[in-house]
């Protein structure tokens, strides 16, 4: 097996809702091993996003650790953790969540530009980024002149300019048609493969998250392992 | 913003200058507020892509500081051309039988160009502050959960 690139132990997260206490996640233990990739089925409302934002230091737990090149994420500043997003890990959403005044060039150039990458690099690599998802001649459209599939396929463009080692994916396919969500995936199986990315996906889509290397089911705020 | 220096016999309206900027930076820190509003979604896909606080804090101050620029050199213009069309024209009259003079002469000294552009710059950074800081502190999870 691969070395494990981050690695869920015992991750609780709970919500404080009015007077009431929401528990989410339970003790959460899983491995997201590096260039592989892994399936998290489960219900709505189950907390695969909950987790995805744990794993991707974009949350804070109530208990437990994720351990990221074997030290706990969650020990570092908050700025630190923003580095961390900004150079190993990069997320796509359902909702693509591109920034609509803006082109889909303009979109894949944002990771760069954070990583103050000059414009001309950034501009180099987010229009290589576009390319390579097949996107090469949409480069001047924005969000709202661009198909669902072809707006997700921005928002990998611009998770691949990071060039990070982590992709954490939210129901990337869960507002697009079978046909378009098989092309994105087929499209996540490729970017592991040529990039040896590691993708986590959060998915209600059985069929496509047998495809992945590895696949948990959330039960009861637990990870369960599913095949 | 506001007419830079109006004097008579080189009286000062310092007080009243600093009230006619202080309103115009109140409605510049509601305006920042209202943006910082509209922009929350932006400002947590930047987050999760890893914008710092400090990064967006820093956007929207420049932002608030924009406006401010904009706005003290629209007021010095709008407060130059004021004076030119006063002294030239007369518009404001004086009564010739108790004043020396029959019309309300205004005068720019480079102190009270300074004072007044100088305090209208310091307040406009104040009121960027508040709306800054609470662009900088929005929880990314929050906005991305729920918009």
């Amino acid at each position: 097996m691969s070395d494990v690139l981050v690695a869920a132990r015992e991750l609780e997260r709970e919500y404080r809702v009015g007077p009431e206490t929401v528990r989410v996640l339970r003790g959460v233990s899983l491995e997201v091993p590096a260039g592989e990739s892994v399936a998290l089925i489960g219900a709505s409302g189950v907390g695969k996003s909950t987790l995805l934002h744990l794993l991707g230091g974009l949350d804070r737990p109530s208990a437990g650790q994720v351990l990221c090149a074997g030290e706990d994420m969650y020990a570092r500043s908050e700025s630190a953790l923003a580095r961390l997003r900004r150079s190993e890990i990069a997320f796509i959403f359902q909702f693509y969540n591109l920034l609509g005044e803006m082109t889909a060039l303009e979109n894949a150039m944002m990771p760069a530009l954070l990583q103050r990458l000059t414009a001309a690099e950034a501009r180099e690599r987010g229009a290589a980024a576009l390319h390579e998802v097949g996107l090469g001649d949409r480069l001047a459209h924005r969000p709202g002149e661009l198909s669902g599939g072809e707006q997700q396929r921005v928002a990998i463009a611009r998770a691949l300019v990071a060039q990070p080692k982590l992709v954490l994916a939210d129901e990337p396919t869960g507002n697009l048609d079978p046909k378009t969500s098989e092309v994105i995936w087929e499209l996540f199986l490729r970017l592991q493969a040529e990039r040896g990315l590691a993708f986590v996906i959060a998915t209600h889509n059985h069929d496509l998250a047998r495809k992945a290397d590895h696949g948990y089911r959330l039960v009861e705020g637990r990870a369960v392992a599913w095949t | 913003m506001a007419a830079h220096a109006v004097g008579i016999g080189g009286a000062r309206f310092g007080g009243a200058a600093l009230a006619v900027i202080a309103g115009p930076c109140a409605i510049e820190s509601e305006e920042l507020v209202l943006l910082v509003a509209e922009k929350r979604k932006e400002i947590g896909i930047l987050k999760a892509m890893g914008a710092s606080a400090r990064n967006i804090g820093t956007v929207f101050l420049a932002a608030g500081m924009a406006i401010g620029l904009v706005g003290t050199a629209a007021g010095s213009l709008f407060g130059l051309a004021l004076i030119w069309v006063q002294n030239t024209y007369k518009i404001i009259r004086l009564a010739g039988d108790v004043y020396q003079i029959d019309h309300l002469p205004m005068k720019l000294t480079g102190l009270d160009f300074t004072l007044v552009t100088s305090a209208t710059l310091l307040i406009s950074f104040l009121a960027t502050l508040s709306p800054a800081r609470r662009a900088a502190r929005l929880d990314p999870v929050e906005v991305l959960r729920y918009e």
